[in-house]
Formats: structure tokens, sequence, C-alpha cells
């Protein structure tokens, strides 16, 4: 990869400034200037076999470009205008979401309780087993196999239209290899 | 996981005589290991008195078919307006997309050449954002308003897909002694056969083996004593321990939100069936009954 050079004006007095280069080496800039020819071909051959040799690996995965934010995104021009929210407004929503919390530690707290409820009733039938039999029990006990892994389909959001024939075949979700947005380091 | 439980043991200790002694102990237990070590010590005392004098509970074994919901719960009106307000931060926090960016444009483009600023050359589109989106909300209007939604019977009890919304649970109507009664389909356990076993049985035996029900696990979930009438009484049995299991009728598919129940009949023994949602049950079973299995439906 190129070394990306910055360069950094300084005021040191007031008539003069010096450049210093953001890389800790500066090297030789400008030493390729004046190359004779066939250097300069060699040069290129050089260059031209290594990307040869890379485009033999396979392709590797860029980062996840989620957290690169696109400069494009970051003009002014993308800007929502802003809407004014009233203090009534805004006292509201804090309300709401207060009132969320709670209720969804509430129904978390019911689900929990249902769930140590069948439990429960699962352990008073097994103690009652083994007061019969021994035998049972320890066969009631024996680990199924075939439950693990456990998956489960959900609920649907809607009845089904009447005479609609859903397509066949599943959803494939295909991420891209690259992304074509761009990122936001500063191109030189 | 340590699950803290309360059990109560009924053991009985035969004193001096032919005089039964009943004593029951409450215990805090910490875990499963150590209530199995709590209840070792009582099972020494039981194998010995039940060679002595065996067990007057007939064992039974029940099937708890339950077919899960199919269609999601309606939101609350809470929960409607935290997910509208939930949207409206969303959609405040955002940046314009591209649509929304050409859309701007090109209403900036047509008024200034409405008001002479622009020439109408500079046109660059036929169609504009705004009418496309136009057109998608009227297929959208048109859409809702010409299909309806499949009418699911909700008052036939045997129709499989009633009350989409709501755990439903078989029940059937057996022999028991000279009575009707409406209970799970249960069989009575034979020898060498497992619970497990006896209650796919129950399954097959009352339904039919097309039947398709997945079993969850080799222990009970649920439990139910009851002593049979006087005349039915026997000198063996007194009454019966029922361990109700647990099976699910197996979605078909993610799209489709209908389920479907094979049905093979066996008349003498299940004279008639019904798919029962919780607030139904004390219709038809009694109630210590219907108390039994509503805990385990979740």
């Amino acid at each position: 990869m190129a070394l990306k050079k910055i360069f950094f004006a300084l005021p040191v007095c007031s008539s003069r400034w010096i450049s210093t280069s953001y890389s800790r080496s500066a090297g030789f800039q400008g030493s390729k200037a004046n190359i004779p020819l066939e250097m300069k071909l060699r040069m290129i051959e050089r260059k031209k076999r290594r990307v040869e040799k890379l485009s033999k690996q396979p392709l590797a995965f860029i980062p996840i470009t989620d957290f690169f934010i696109p400069y494009s995104w970051k003009m002014d021009e993308r800007a929502r205008p802003k809407l004014e929210i009233s203090e009534e407004e805004e006292d509201k929503r804090v309300l709401l979401e207060k009132e969320w919390a709670r209720k969804t530690f509430r129904s978390r707290k019911q689900e929990s309780w249902k769930i140590k409820l069948l439990l429960r009733h699962q352990q008073r039938a097994l103690e009652e087993l083994r007061q019969e039999s021994e035998k049972l029990y320890n066969a009631a006990l024996q680990c199924e196999d075939l439950s693990i892994p456990f998956t489960c389909r959900g609920p649907v959001q809607s009845t089904p239209l009447e005479g609609y024939l859903p397509p066949l075949g599943g959803y494939e979700h295909t991420d891209p290899l690259f992304s074509k947005d761009d990122l936001s380091l500063p191109e030189v | 996981m340590a699950t803290q439980l309360s059990s109560r043991l009924f053991h009985k200790i035969k004193q001096g005589g032919t005089r039964w002694f009943y004593s029951y102990n409450r215990c805090i237990v910490s875990d499963k290991q150590s209530l199995s070590k709590h209840l070792k010590r009582e099972v020494h005392d039981i194998e010995q008195v039940s060679s002595q004098c065996p067990s007057p509970w007939m064992l039974q074994a029940g099937v708890c078919l339950i077919r899960l919901p199919l269609i999601e719960e309606d939101l609350s009106e809470f929960q409607k307006r935290y997910i509208s307000l939930k949207e409206q931060m969303e959609y405040e926090n955002s940046i314009l997309n591209e649509w929304e960016l050409e859309k701007i444009k090109q209403t900036q483009l047509m008024n200034d050449i409405e008001s002479g600023k622009r020439d109408a050359s500079e046109m660059d589109f036929k169609v504009s954002k705004q009418d496309y989106e136009d057109d998608y909300n009227q297929a959208f209007k048109e859409f809702t308003e010409s299909t309806t939604e499949l009418d699911l019977n909700d008052a036939d009890f045997k129709n499989i897909n009633r009350r989409p919304k709501d755990y439903l649970v078989l029940i059937s109507k057996q022999k028991l002694g000279n009575d009707t009664v409406w209970m799970l389909p249960t069989e009575e356990w034979k020898e060498e056969e497992n619970l497990r076993q006896s209650a796919e049985r129950a399954l097959t035996s009352h339904c039919g083996t097309l039947v398709d029900a997945s079993f969850v696990s080799n222990a009970p979930s649920g439990f139910y004593k009851y002593k049979f009438p006087k005349n039915a009484r026997t000198d063996a049995y007194v009454g019966a321990k029922l361990f109700i299991y647990n099976a699910f009728v197996p979605r078909v598919s993610e799209t489709q939100s209908t389920a479907t129940f094979n049905l093979d009949i066996d008349l003498n023994k299940m004279l008639d069936y019904a798919w029962v949602a919780k607030d139904e049950m004390r219709n038809f079973l009694k109630p210590k009954y219907s108390k039994a299995i509503d805990e385990i439906i979740f």
C-alpha cells in the first residue's frame, strides 16, 4: 500500500513557512522524478508481477462498512430539516419511555413466572412418579437427543388471503462482498 | 440453575400393628440433586412398604396436544403509541436518502421552470419521483381494498385453525365406566413400556397414526390425581395418577399460517373431539382438571 503523505503547513515566524510531512520518514521525495526509461519500465513490470501474484489469491473480506459513515452522508444537503419539539411534547416522550420500561419489566417478570410454574409442575410430576416406581422415574430422566438443538418457528402476522398461493422457495440473504459506498478515508 | 422448591412429601410409615401414620415434611431444597438425595431416603421406606402393599393408584399417561398460535397477538394501545413514537424519533434523527434528494431537486426544478428561472430543456426526467410514489400508494390502496383475508371459522370446535391467536388443546370425549367424560386422550400404562411410550400410544390410538406431533421430553409435564367413583373402585385401585405429556403440532412452513391435522378416529375410544382454548376449557372439563392443564400450556 502506498504511503499516504499529508503535508501540514506550520508558520514558524511571520515570513517563512515550513512544510512538514505527516509520515515519520520523509524519504527521498522526488527521487523518482528523473530516472532513465529502462528503469521505469523495469519498475512497472515488477509492479505488474506483484499484482498478478495477489490476484491469484482468493478475495479477502473487507471490514464491515456499517461502522464507516460515507463522506457523502455528512454533507449539509443531506441533513433533514429539524422539527422543533415543544417542551410538552418532550415531557410526553420521556414519560412514555419510562412507562415502557415499567411495562417491559412487568411482562418479563410474568414470563419468568410462567416458566417457573412449568418447571414446578414437571418437578411435582417427577416426584409423584418416583413414589410409584423407581424404574419409570429413571426412564423419565433420560435426556432426549432429538430435541437439541431446538428449533421453533414463530407465528405470522396475518391470515393468508383468499385464493393466494405463496411463491415456492426460500429467501436468500446475499450480502455483497465489496460494497460500493465510499469510505470516510481521505483520498490523496 | 438453582431452583427453589418447597416440597411437601407424604409418606406412610407402618408403626406397630396396623396403625398407619401419615406425616409430611416441608423442606426447601436448593437444587435438583439435593432433592433426589432427600427423596432417596423416603423411597427406601416406600419400596419396603410397596412389597407388602402395592400402590392403590393406577398409572395413566395422557397427551396434551397443543396447537401453538398461528398469528401474532394484537398490539395493545400502549404498544402502538410506543412504536409510533420510536418510528417518529428514528425519522427525525435520520438523514435524507437519495430518493428524497432527487425528489427535492425535481420539485425545485419544476418550480423554477414554472416561474421562469430555468429553461424547460433542463428536465432530465419524464416521470418524477413524486408521481412514482403516488402510483405506489394507489396500488397499495387498491390491493388492500380488493383482497380479503381468509375467514377462519372460530365456532367450529373441530377446526384446527380456529382462534389463530390462542393456544389450543385437543380434548376428547371418552367413556369412563358408564359415563362419557371430556378429558385429554389417556391410556393406562402397560408393563414393558415407559410412560412416554404410553403417551404416544394414547395419541395414536385416539387420533390414528397419521397425526404429526412432536413430543418434547421423556419426563411428564404435568400431573393429576383423581379417585374413581365409589362403585368403580376395585380392590386394587382407589383412583388413578395421570401423568400429562406435552406434545406440539409442528408448524408446516414459515409462510403459511394454517396447520394441518390428519385424523383417523377410533370411534370406540374417542366419541368426540374438540380444539379448545384456555377460557373455553371450563365449559368442557372439571375445574380441577382444567386447572391442571391450564398452567402447563403457557
